[in-house]
């Protein structure tokens, strides 16, 4: 059902549907992006061959997004984003068949996002611009 | 080694990006996330203080400058985190930071989160006619001056009355450079995140400055200066009778350190202030008098500055180059 095999209790009870009126947008490495470009960080550490446990892996397996564009402009100068070369900001439109979402961390236009396995990020995603 | 202690997640994407760490003196680190490998996150740690991370908080320094001045010049360390941000990390001492472990240049904090104080609000100053490259220096240096005034009266701070005091005591006001010092010791007493920050800056004719200041202020500086504006010529009068009777007086060139004005002398100076203030209607205009330890001579020069940095301002209005 969930794009990543998720612990039990999770997503969190108090996840839910997106909005029908929210905008989020997310880091991607080109126009189209790729498939990797919605990894979570447990999938990302996986590929790595990490093995060792997440203090909380539900978190871990959730895509960051955020209602918050002008935030991807500081996020995309991290060394992490640069050298994974994710320096293109699209807009993702969710759905209800796109999975659940949770606000998390201090900043409020930060979310979490544990992504439906039948759904395609890639289709859902339109450029909005290269972060220069 | 250095054991450091996560105490905050600053930016949170995909996982954990920036964080703040303190060491066991309660020092404390800005960690960043600069590499991830099968062993974990690794973090690059630089010592930080209160007042940088208030620089980068209000958006006036990049993550790059925290990272390339740490505070005190200390040794910057490395740590790598795998399963979770509470425990204790054990930093290793980093002799060359690798390029790509630093931010790219412009990592600033987003605007839309960078520090603002409470009634701090985005203000349109609108400018027309032409203006040459000086004039965008001159003219916010004076609205600088004149709300560092005004924020210094409205201070509600009880615990700030000390520094003013000291302040307001500080220079002889014999002429000169007492007024230029003042002002900049004025503006240092404002927090970082009330102090005038530039928003925009779009010329044209008619173009906007935009500016963040703290709202409430921004507003008395308006009308103070459409209330010059309107009657200029009212209190140019009383300001010109003032600077006429204190040269008769000869205390022009002189301060309260000269000469300690008594009886007669000391109350026709104290009337000379009350007019000027009165004149200017400024709201909590006494604090002048008391701030100046209730030496008028001293109250009146700080009042007369303070006209004609508002009269400066008040010409751009006049001439049509300003709208505020």
């Amino acid at each position: 059902m969930w794009k990543e095999s998720l612990p039990a209790h999770c997503p969190p009870a108090d996840s839910e549907l997106p909005a029908s009126h929210q905008e989020f947008f997310r880091l991607v490495s080109g126009n189209p992006p790729t498939a990797s470009d919605f990894d979570s960080q447990f999938e990302v550490l996986k590929k790595l061959g990490q093995k060792r446990k997440f203090a909380d892996e539900c978190i871990a397996k959730a895509c960051s997004i955020t209602t918050d564009p002008l935030r991807l402009q500081l996020v995309a100068r991290f060394p992490l984003q640069v050298q994974r070369k994710l320096n293109t900001v699209v807009r993702v439109a969710l759905t209800n068949d796109s999975g659940v979402i949770k606000q998390t961390g201090k900043d409020a236009s930060h979310y979490s996002w544990w992504i439906k396995g039948s759904f395609d990020p890639v289709s859902a995603s339109t450029l909005l611009g290269l972060i220069k | 080694m250095k054991r450091l202690r996560i105490v905050e997640t600053l930016e949170f994407y995909d996982g954990p990006q920036l964080v703040r760490a303190v060491d066991i003196y309660d020092i404390e680190y800005i960690c960043l996330a600069v590499e991830q490998s099968a062993e974990g996150i690794k973090f690059l740690a630089s010592r930080i203080d209160a007042e940088l991370m208030d620089r980068y908080q209000a958006g006036q320094v990049d993550l790059r400058y925290v990272f390339l001045n740490p505070v005190r010049n200390a040794r910057r360390y490395e740590f790598t985190i795998a399963d979770g941000l509470e425990d204790i990390q054990r930093a290793r001492p980093l002799g060359t930071v690798p390029a790509t472990w630093l931010p790219l240049h412009g990592s600033f904090i987003a605007k839309s989160r960078a520090h603002s104080g409470d009634g701090v609000a985005t203000l349109d100053i609108r400018i027309d006619g032409q203006w040459e490259l000086s004039d965008f220096g001159y003219f916010p240096h004076r609205y600088t001056e004149v709300y560092s005034f005004i924020y210094a009266l409205n201070d509600s701070r009880k615990t700030n009355d000390t520094k003013y005091q000291a302040l307001f005591e500080r220079y002889p006001w014999r002429g000169g450079y007492s007024a230029v010092n003042f002002y900049d010791d004025l503006y240092a007493v404002i927090p970082r995140k009330e102090r005038l920050d530039v928003a925009t800056i779009a010329y044209a004719s008619p173009g906007t400055i935009k500016v963040r200041a703290n709202k409430a202020l921004a507003k008395q500086i308006e009308e103070l200066v459409n209330r010059l504006s309107e009657n200029h010529s009212g209190v140019r009068d009383v300001y010109a009778d003032i600077y006429h009777q204190l040269f008769e007086m000869k205390l022009l060139s002189m301060s309260s350190r000269d000469k300690r004005l008594q009886g007669n002398d000391r109350q026709k100076v104290s009337h000379l202030f009350s007019r000027l203030s009165s004149a200017l209607n400024l709201r909590h205009a006494d604090k002048v008098e008391r701030f100046s330890g209730g030496d008028p001579l001293t109250a009146v020069k700080i009042l007369m500055a303070f006209y004609r940095r508002a009269l400066e301002l008040t010409e751009f209005v006049d001439q049509g180059r300003v709208s505020l």
